[in-house]
């Protein structure tokens, strides 16, 4: 499989504070990442607030600019392009963000917004923007009509479809997705999971989900890379890393998941403390102040990232650790009674949407997911 | 101090729970109504909701935003905006005595002493220009005749069962020097200061990380359960419904749709919504195809159906669905449910893939 994006040895540090008096503190909040993106492929980015997923994110598509390391896109190094280079690459990889109340300019129509990316990269004459910008909508599953709205009208999830048009009207090969459905209410955020998935599928996309929510991940990515301050701790396949996560934090994140089964409620080891400012990260391995496996080597010496047998894991001691025994089966147990009404959910649903297809064709060039206005 | 307005309101429900078996609960809430809006046009946010919570245990309110939860919440603190919000019907019991019909004062005396709550956000809900000892204590002295060295003896005692490390440091600390985990800390400490029958949980863990948010639930569980606590607990999220509730209620725009305990809502779900709700989360084993949807949006609260409120989204729907509001009926034993399809194998038949 092919290298569609590839970071090495990323670091981003930001000044904050400082003045006359005062020394800045300089925050780390990227500390040497690397990692490639295979072209086709979801490559899912989590870890917890502060771990610096989304400046990651940033920095892969040189929104922001690293204080050292490189990222290349198929071989092209962005850093060392001038603006037009960089504006033409930006065709090829978009971002969808989370709030979708705070990334659409209130005074632009729905039209505009979708349609800005064509007019910026000059693609198509006027009515061909116009009709490309339609069918945008149409494929989001939004009216071509709403183009004239703006979007204060529409509901939190329209608007993140809204946000994905726009992010696939220059037909990019790459979409970042900086938590694209954790603003969004449960039943929302899976129309929109579906969405995307329809969508990458359609558009042969590859895929750069950031997120927090480790459900939505094991649904959505091929593989996984796990952060915590600044630094990637374990990388592995979707199914292996859930199935036996190896770095303790990662232990500790899946453990820490309230699982919507009640029969499963038990008092687990949980994380002790809270998670150090990565203006003053820990010495050695940063995780060493929470873990509970830590010894005197993991406070002095800082775990390099190594190979795990198709994965790779960032602790000196992954192999003599107790077996992942304490973690949870995370297979949720479901009464008879709960399958068959799911069952019974999944059928009319499917023949609710089939009946929206034919009684509204003009919305099945996408699915017809949010049929109300 | 908002004040209810609401001296003698008829109790409009038929469908008031029933006490339980274990004596008067600590709170009773009897079709409760909240409106917005002019007095001859009022648009109704929450309707007919009834619940009750006895000591010790947990009550989770769960559902999607604007469905009312935080309202009905807010409604029986007595700290809705009023106006524009107001009481619209119903009756609120506190250890027997409605809130509603009582001196705000002697309300007010209760709140922070008796009744206490949490939100969301702990940094909006602590004031920045005093030391979190001082805010502790401040509780304390408002409800009780101690000198303030013995309040602030109460606030580091109660920084220790809350788990903070070095309480006698943190009593002097500002809310900005803590974490938000720190400070969701010291709101429980303040909360449970006074030692009050019922703790109101709005979002406690919302804005916390995964661990951050497993510490603070076992912190309250285990408090709790120390102290005899009733806890209503609001949620979006039903993980944490399936980690800490002892009953649940799930609410759509407005209304309460099915309530019940927590084993019969996960294992045996009734109401559409609920069932709609659950196949919308992703799994953590990795086992689905698709998710499970539920088609378009909430309606505004002014473009409500006249019938079920969900029948628009509702793949269950039939003609009388969309012409009553179904009534609260109870399915299985202390199992309620608000939708005239229930159970749906009753009047939909087995799943077309089960054998028989």
């Amino acid at each position: 499989m092919s290298t569609i994006l590839e970071a090495t040895d990323l670091t981003k540090h930001f000044r904050s504070g400082g003045g006359l008096f005062h020394k800045p503190t300089i925050v780390r909040a990227v500390d040497g990442v690397s990692f490639a993106v295979r072209t086709g492929e979801t490559l899912a980015i989590v870890g917890e607030s502060g771990c610096g997923k989304s400046t990651v994110g940033r920095l892969a598509l040189r929104l922001l600019e690293a204080t050292s390391g490189s990222v290349k896109f198929e071989g092209k190094d962005l850093a060392s392009m001038d603006e037009d280079a960089l504006r033409g690459l930006r065709r090829e990889m978009q971002m969808v963000f989370q709030d979708p109340f705070s990334s659409l300019n209130p005074r632009m129509t729905l039209g505009d917004i979708v349609g800005e990316p064509l007019w910026l990269h000059g693609m198509g004459s006027a009515r061909e923007r116009r009709e490309r910008t339609r069918e945008l909508l149409s494929i989001v599953g939004l009216r071509p009509e709403h183009a004239q709205r703006y979007p204060h009208e529409f509901s939190g999830g329209q608007r993140q479809r809204i946000g994905i048009a726009r992010a696939l009207a220059s037909n990019p090969r790459l979409v970042i997705g900086d938590e694209p459905v954790s603003a969004l209410d449960v039943s929302i955020q899976a129309q929109v999971i579906n969405l995307l998935e329809d969508l990458k599928d359609r558009f042969s996309l590859t895929l750069v989900i950031i997120a927090h929510d480790l459900a939505v991940i094991r649904h959505m990515s091929d593989r996984v890379i796990v952060m915590y301050l600044g630094k990637i701790v374990e990388t592995a396949p979707t199914a292996a890393l859930y199935a036996e996560p190896l770095h303790p934090y990662t232990r500790a994140l899946l453990a820490a998941i309230p699982l919507p089964a009640p029969g499963l409620r038990a008092e687990r080891k949980l994380l002790e403390g809270d998670i150090p400012s990565p203006a003053n990260p820990p010495s050695g391995c940063r995780f060493h102040t929470r873990c509970p496996f830590a010894q005197a080597r993991c406070r002095e010496e800082e775990p390099a990232l190594r190979d795990a047998g198709g994965r790779e894991v960032a602790c000196h001691f992954y192999e003599t650790l107790p077996r992942a025994d304490a973690e949870r089966a995370v297979a949720i147990p479901e009464s008879a009674a709960k399958r068959r009404r799911m069952a019974l959910y999944r059928e009319h649903r499917d023949r609710q949407e089939s009946d929206a297809a034919a009684a509204a064709p003009a919305a099945t060039a996408g699915r017809a997911l949010e049929p109300s206005a | 101090m908002p004040a209810t307005k609401n001296t003698d309101m008829p109790f409009s429900s038929s469908l008031a729970p029933r006490p339980s078996e274990a004596g008067e609960p600590v709170l009773r809430v009897e079709g409760l109504g909240v409106a917005i809006g002019p007095a001859e046009r009022p648009v109704t946010l929450v309707e007919d909701v009834s619940l009750e919570i006895a000591a010790g245990r947990t009550l989770c309110v769960v559902g999607e935003s604007g469905c009312g939860k935080s309202l009905t919440s807010l409604a029986i603190m007595g700290l809705l905006a009023t106006p524009p919000l107001r009481v619209a019907s119903g009756r609120v019991l506190f250890e027997g005595r409605d809130l509603l019909t009582m001196e705000p004062r002697e309300r007010a005396d209760l709140r922070g002493d008796r009744m206490t709550m949490i939100f969301q956000e702990p940094m909006t809900s602590l004031n920045p220009a005093f030391t979190i000892g001082d805010q502790i204590a401040e509780v304390v002295r408002r409800h009780r005749d101690i000198s303030a060295e013995a309040a602030r003896a109460t606030a580091l005692e109660m920084l220790r069962r809350v788990r903070i490390p070095s309480p006698e440091k943190r009593l002097d600390e500002y809310p900005h020097q803590m974490s938000g985990g720190m400070r969701q800390r010291v709101m429980i400490a303040m909360a449970l200061a006074n030692g009050p029958r019922l703790l109101i949980a709005d979002e406690p863990t919302t804005a916390l990380d995964v661990t951050i948010q497993a510490q603070i639930l076992s912190l309250v569980r285990n408090l709790q359960r120390e102290t005899g606590t009733a806890l209503l607990l609001i949620t979006h999220d039903l993980g944490v419904v399936a980690e800490v509730a002892d009953e649940v209620a799930v609410m759509y725009a407005g209304r309460i749709v099915e309530r019940g305990p927590v084993e019969a809502i996960f294992d045996d779900p009734q109401h559409p919504y609920t069932i709609g709700l659950m196949g919308s989360l992703p799994s953590l084993a990795g086992d689905q195809e698709r998710l499970v949807t539920i088609p378009g949006s909430v309606p505004p609260p002014e473009r409500m159906p006249r019938g079920c409120r969900f029948s628009p989204r509702c793949p269950f729907a039939i003609a009388g669905c969309h012409t009553a509001p179904p009534p609260l009926a109870e399915i299985t034993p202390g199992h309620w449910a608000a939708c005239i399809r229930a159970p749906l194998e009753a009047f939909v038949g087995a799943p077309a893939g089960e054998a028989a």
